[in-house]
């Protein structure tokens, strides 16, 4: 094989391995980082619309429609205010107080599911609901819930897992857990022996954060509001095929469940032998949701509904998408700073292809030199600088690429773990090819300096013997 | 080698007349009232006339600084004259674009340094390989002419780095470069200058066999005056210089 142009600044770079190899590196560093930023802030915006899926309008009594839709299907914080079943049945949202999950009596409504989610188990949010919630409520429009073993929940005590709980947690169809009320890390899973007349699979359940006995009594004590509910255990009926949505997370339970569960707390705050609540004789007081998730039956009639709603005293009503649009608007100012960080850090990475290519200009004028006393021409001599530039941000590209697959496939797995958003890792070609040819240019414009530092160079005072 | 006595540097075959052009256009090297001075400096170089024969080979003395490397330079086209022609294997460079001048030099020039300014980290086959690649030859031939004319230069691991090769074996490769592309003159610049006086014999015994190998004129400078007896032909530069002699402290 003959030496080609290439072969040429293969050389010169393997000459100056350490540099290459460290400036290509920063170009790397630069390009994940930029590569990583587009991709968040292209499937952030999905990953938000996931979650509110098929719903159109949200009702709650939170303070804004942004926190209701952040607290109600993103688990942001625990609701602060309720809505009572009455009000529903006055909103024309359910047709029986008695019963949550019946038919709407509003015929504009296909369906309102009511939700209560402001209570935990371990570190994970709770979603009280009724069974509509897996029949008719789909987490992503079209995506409708998937079981990976199990049932959903068709009586009061039982409990369906998110499939990231079932993951974090090693339960399993058959165990039993406790629901904290409020948001902490309480809650345990039931261990043989520690509640009578329930029962554990034998496989090793840790309760590191259980103190059975002592819960109850301290339960005004516990620094974080929160308190476990020991005397329900709830079975787990069924574990959830994962959606990547924040209700992975979570763990639903139904909702007449917790109403009992809350009951039975207020009642023995307030009186020292309480009446044992039961579905029966719930107050209209006890049955309090926190949100309703809402579809018309068609979207013309989504914009009169939601107008109607939001005018009802004390009601909150939201437009799920329109408050993720606002919401990535809120936040797309940061991203734009974050974006601007990104593109300086792959600039100054370029600025370092210039110093270490311009750097090496000294030593490889007598190399220049020879290579003009032997037919080169200045013109070549500059394309060889150049070359030997974008050769680097090359390198520096493609690594940046491979390291960004590595960091989005962490950042989406991180994001799913601790906010239950998902990020698909998925990096989009264009953005890729976009932003390898960008940094390639860049690369290219970074040997301009010392090309022409290159193509000053004089044969005849460079090519005098040393010393 | 027989001894011959030193010319006069007019070159007796120089014919100014008219169809002197045709009449040497084979000539390796051509030189016609070239006038070329420093700036700065009342130093120059001023050749009314100098010719080589095919094959020729032309030992050019003078002390240093007197101007012997302007002249190579010059015919190389590194620099440009202020008037004058210089025409190589009949093709006058002074009228070459700079870009059309170097592609000229790949082909039809070869140059030996006193330091041999080989590639460091480049092997001795790539040094001249890397001559070739601003050559006419075909791309497929560059590998095994190279290696066959590293070979008969007694390189016998053309494959190692030219900084692991001893400076009798790096001279070799840097005449193999030279010669590499067969030129129609090659071009020597003080190249026994760093060598003890056996080295330098058996330096010029390469030079010189290589530029008759491929049938190349070789002109030579050099202050050595042991090379004198190596040449048919040798030119005092005082004789050919014809501008004036350089003052004390101005650069050749």
């Amino acid at each position: 094989m003959s030496m080609t142009d290439l072969s040429i600044v293969r050389k010169s770079l393997k000459t100056h391995a350490v540099s290459t190899i460290i400036t290509a590196l920063s170009v790397a560093i630069a390009v994940a980082l930029l590569i990583v930023l587009f991709s968040l802030r292209e499937h952030a915006g999905n990953a938000f619309r996931r979650g509110t899926g098929n719903m159109h309008v949200l009702i709650s009594a939170d303070a804004s429609p942004l926190s209701s839709v952040l607290n109600n299907v993103f688990y942001a914080n625990p609701p602060q205010r309720k809505l009572l079943m009455s009000d529903l049945e006055r909103l024309g949202l359910t047709n029986d107080t008695e019963g949550p999950g019946a038919r709407p009596r509003d015929r504009r409504v296909e369906w309102a599911i009511p939700v209560q989610s402001g209570d935990s188990f371990r570190s994970f949010k709770t979603m009280a609901t009724t069974n509509d919630f897996f029949a008719k409520f789909q987490p992503a429009d079209a995506v409708p819930w998937k079981l990976r073993e199990g049932a959903f929940f068709d009586a009061t005590w039982q409990v369906v897992l998110g499939d990231t709980v079932a993951r974090l947690t090693n339960l399993q169809v058959g165990d039993e857990i406790f629901i904290s009320h409020g948001w902490s890390n309480r809650g345990h899973a039931a261990v043989a022996g520690d509640t009578p007349g329930t029962k554990s699979d034998d496989h090793d359940h840790s309760h590191a954060d259980h103190d059975h006995s002592h819960d109850h009594e301290e339960g005004g004590a516990m620094g974080d509001g929160a308190h476990v509910h020991d005397d329900h255990p709830l079975v787990i009926v069924g574990i959830l095929e994962p959606t990547g949505s924040p209700h992975d997370r979570a763990v639903f339970f139904p909702i007449e469940a917790s109403w009992i569960l809350h009951a039975e707390e207020a009642r023995a705050a307030a009186e020292p032998t309480p009446k044992p609540a039961r579905i029966e004789n719930l107050t209209p007081e006890e049955k309090a949701v926190n949100a309703v998730y809402v579809r018309c039956r068609t979207n013309a009639i989504i914009g009169s509904f939601f107008s109607e709603m939001r005018s009802a005293p004390g009601i909150t009503a939201a437009l799920p998408n329109n408050q993720i649009v606002a919401l990535m608007q809120i936040v797309g100012s940061i991203d734009q700073i974050i974006l601007a960080i990104g593109i300086a850090v792959l600039i100054s990475s370029i600025v370092s292809v210039m110093l270490a290519v311009y750097s090496s200009m000294g030593q490889r004028r007598r190399q220049i030199a020879v290579l003009r006393v032997l037919g080169a021409t200045r013109g070549r001599i500059v394309g060889l600088v150049l070359t030997e530039s974008a050769l680097i941000a090359t390198l520096g590209a493609v690594a940046g690429a491979a390291f960004a697959v590595v960091a989005m496939r962490v950042a989406s797995s991180a994001m799913l773990q601790r906010t239950g958003l998902y990020i698909d890792p998925w990096i989009d070609p264009l953005w890729l090819l976009v932003i390898g040819v960008a940094t390639i240019l860049l690369g290219a414009l970074a040997g301009v300096l010392p090309a022409i530092s290159a193509y000053r160079v004089s044969v005849i005072r460079s090519l005098r013997p040393l010393g | 080698m027989p001894a011959h006595p030193p010319q006069t540097g007019v070159d007796p075959s120089a014919n100014h007349g008219p169809g002197a052009a045709s009449a040497s256009l084979a000539a390796p090297l051509r030189i016609e009232n070239l006038v070329f001075r420093y700036s700065g400096s009342g130093f120059g170089v001023s050749v009314a006339s100098l010719q080589l024969a095919p094959a020729e080979q032309v030992l050019l003395t003078g002390g240093s600084g007197s101007g012997k490397s302007t002249i190579l330079h010059l015919v190389a086209g590194l620099i440009d004259g202020s008037g004058g022609r210089i025409l190589v294997a009949g093709t006058d460079i002074t009228r070459l674009s700079p870009g059309a001048r170097d592609h000229f030099r790949g082909r039809h020039l070869g140059m030996i340094f006193q330091t041999f300014n080989l590639l460091q980290g480049f092997s001795a086959l790539e040094n001249v390989m890397v001559a070739m690649m601003f050559s006419d030859i075909p791309p497929r031939e560059h590998r095994p002419r190279a290696a066959e004319l590293l070979s008969s230069l007694g390189i016998t691991s053309p494959a190692s780095p030219v900084e692991q090769l001893s400076v009798g074996q790096q001279q070799r490769v840097a005449v193999a470069r030279a010669v590499a592309c067969s030129p129609a003159l090659v071009l020597a610049d003080e190249p026994t200058a760093s060598l003890d006086p056996d080295n330098a014999q058996d330096a010029m015994d390469v030079i010189q066999g290589s530029c008759r190998r491929v049938g190349a004129a070789l002109l030579c400078v050099s202050h050595d005056p042991s090379l004198a007896s190596r040449f048919e032909r040798r030119i005092a530069l005082a004789d050919l210089n014809s501008a004036p002699a350089p003052q004390v402290g101005a650069a050749p």
